[in-house]
């Protein structure tokens, strides 16, 4: 795989079990024990021989109808889930962007979920330590910021975790859905910094959304996921063009 | 052939790798910093509300057993509060487990680490705790005139040592299934019942008829309880009962994390 390359997906097949009996607990397991072993064996497929390569340095979306195989796509990226056959090879240093306050305490100061979240999205103690100072004033939190979180307005609280988020150094930034449903102040900041992440060579963006528009602004090129296959891959106004057309021909 | 790979090609690899093993300590840190900082927010009055659970339980054996059924045990509460402080370790640790990868979600199904960490959380977390309770075991200990001797040195961290590694081996098997059976907290809670009768913990073994000592060696959970108590109450270390302790935590730990491996891949899937 060249230096060029970030993320490539080869040949990569997905199946999840309908574990919907057994997750039911025991009591369900014994009582239903035929039919739960059947759904054992049964798994569903989500990706089926997916192969695509995302460049350093560029960014990247992944658009679909619900179901298609975006978040498992971007779970075989960050490395929580394994491929049932197939590569997925990563090139660097992930970072997923947690939805706001995911990684926060409410019992916690301001201060100290700093370093818990910067942590969790992938900053060592010493890099949330040496840039604390940096990371509280750029929030404006003030006083606050040695307050329970609990306390907070959710206009603080988006501050709060955007100011994480501007100072992570990610090499590729694993981005879901969650920027639509976040605070409006948080998620029009969070745009503004994901900006500069897209100017910034060394940065890969890996964009999941079904907001097309959002894809077609921010990513350079896409890939369109349908029946859990690669329907269309290539510049992100083409791609979602398509999407959308099909969308609407269906409507 | 299945693999995924997170390499740099870039950087050489010596670092790397060493950077990824620093953010997993770092990431330990967090999460266990977060736990105690919650726990003992008020200082001073969460420090006590913490040690309310363990006291209380302490008073009721007393009075019901030394008081009413008038065990003949001297310095009863002692002996009580020897096993029942290690005890309470075990119980919030293996109660809690059910429920570990659930509370954690956001992380399990997005962060990319080594998700043992989280039980390893939990139980160095009660382990701390265990250990800001034991002023309060040395205490009543010295009430009775009981004084803690050199043993003390090595026999507590080697204690500690083989209860973390034997309570960690069950917490990550436990927390492991309950992602697959959800309901396993049912039977957790009834199992650790039984395991609280079954260890001498409000009884003595000195009382127990000889020809039934046996079923503590059976019983996983009773020789590091015993030799808990040996240590804290007779100041000495247990040479019958802690090998099988031992013996025991190592088994914990093999199949904790036997469990939890085959299990972890599919940890994301299921939650």
């Amino acid at each position: 795989m060249g230096a060029d390359i970030a993320i490539r997906f080869e040949n990569v097949i997905k199946t999840y079990p309908a574990y919907h009996h057994v997750t039911g607990g025991f009591k369900n397991f014994l009582f239903n024990f035929r039919k739960s072993i059947k759904e054992l064996k049964n798994r569903s497929l989500v990706l089926d021989g997916i192969s695509l390569d995302i460049k350093k340095g560029e960014c990247f979306g992944f658009i679909g109808r619900n179901g298609a195989g975006k978040s498992t796509s971007l779970g075989l990226m960050a490395g929580v889930l394994t491929p049932d056959s197939g590569n997925v090879t990563v090139n660097g240093r992930v970072s997923p962007l947690l939805e706001l306050g995911a990684g926060f305490h409410p019992e916690l100061t301001g201060r100290e979920n700093i370093v818990l979240n910067g942590v969790l999205m992938g900053l060592s103690r010493s890099q949330v330590q040496n840039q604390l100072e940096e990371i509280i004033e750029f929030s404006g939190l003030g006083e606050f910021i040695d307050q329970p979180i609990r306390t907070y307005s959710s206009g603080m609280y988006a501050k709060l975790g955007f100011s994480i988020v501007s100072n992570l150094s990610p090499e590729i930034l694993l981005i879901d859905e969650v920027l639509s449903v976040g605070d409006h102040v948080f998620v029009q900041k969070c745009m503004n910094r994901i900006e500069q992440f897209r100017a910034d060579p060394n940065v890969t963006l890996v964009l999941v959304s079904h907001d097309h528009v959002s894809v077609k602004t921010v990513c350079d090129r896409a890939v369109w996921i349908e029946n859990h296959k690669v329907k269309l891959i290539g510049s992100a106004n083409e791609v979602v063009d398509a999407y959308v057309e099909s969308c609407e021909k269906q409507a | 052939m299945s693999s995924h790979h997170h390499s740099s090609l870039l950087a050489p690899k010596k670092p790397v790798i060493s950077n990824t093993v620093r953010w997993y300590r770092d990431i330990l840190i967090v999460l266990l910093h977060k736990e105690l900082t919650v726990r003992y927010k008020n200082s001073v009055l969460g420090y006590l509300w913490s040690l309310m659970n363990p006291l209380m339980l302490a008073a009721v054996f007393y009075v019901v057993f030394s008081v009413y059924m008038r065990f003949n045990i001297p310095n009863y509460l002692i002996v009580l509060l020897s096993a029942l402080f290690p005890w309470q370790w075990l119980n919030n640790s293996v109660g809690q487990a059910p429920f570990l990868f659930l509370a954690n979600a956001t992380l399990v199904k997005k962060v990319c680490f080594p998700r043992y960490i989280i039980p390893l959380v939990t139980t160095l977390h009660d382990m701390i705790h265990f250990l800001l309770a034991l002023p309060i075991f040395i205490f009543f200990s010295i009430l009775h005139g009981i004084y803690p001797t050199a043993s003390w040195l090595y026999g507590l961290p080697l204690l500690l040592l083989v209860s973390c590694v034997f309570i960690f081996g069950l917490s990550l098997m436990i927390s492991s299934i309950n992602l697959f059976f959800r309901d396993l907290n049912n039977i957790i809670v009834i199992l650790l019942n039984i395991a609280f009768y079954a260890t001498p913990i409000i009884y003595s073994i000195d009382t127990v008829p000889a020809d039934k000592l046996k079923y503590f060696v059976i019983n996983p959970v009773a020789p590091l309880f015993i030799s808990w108590r040996s240590l804290l109450h007779g100041n000495r270390i247990d040479m019958q009962y802690l090998p099988w302790a031992i013996g025991y935590a190592v088994v914990s730990l093999i199949v904790g994390w036997v469990v939890y491996s085959r299990l972890n891949k599919k940890f994301a899937e299921v939650i």
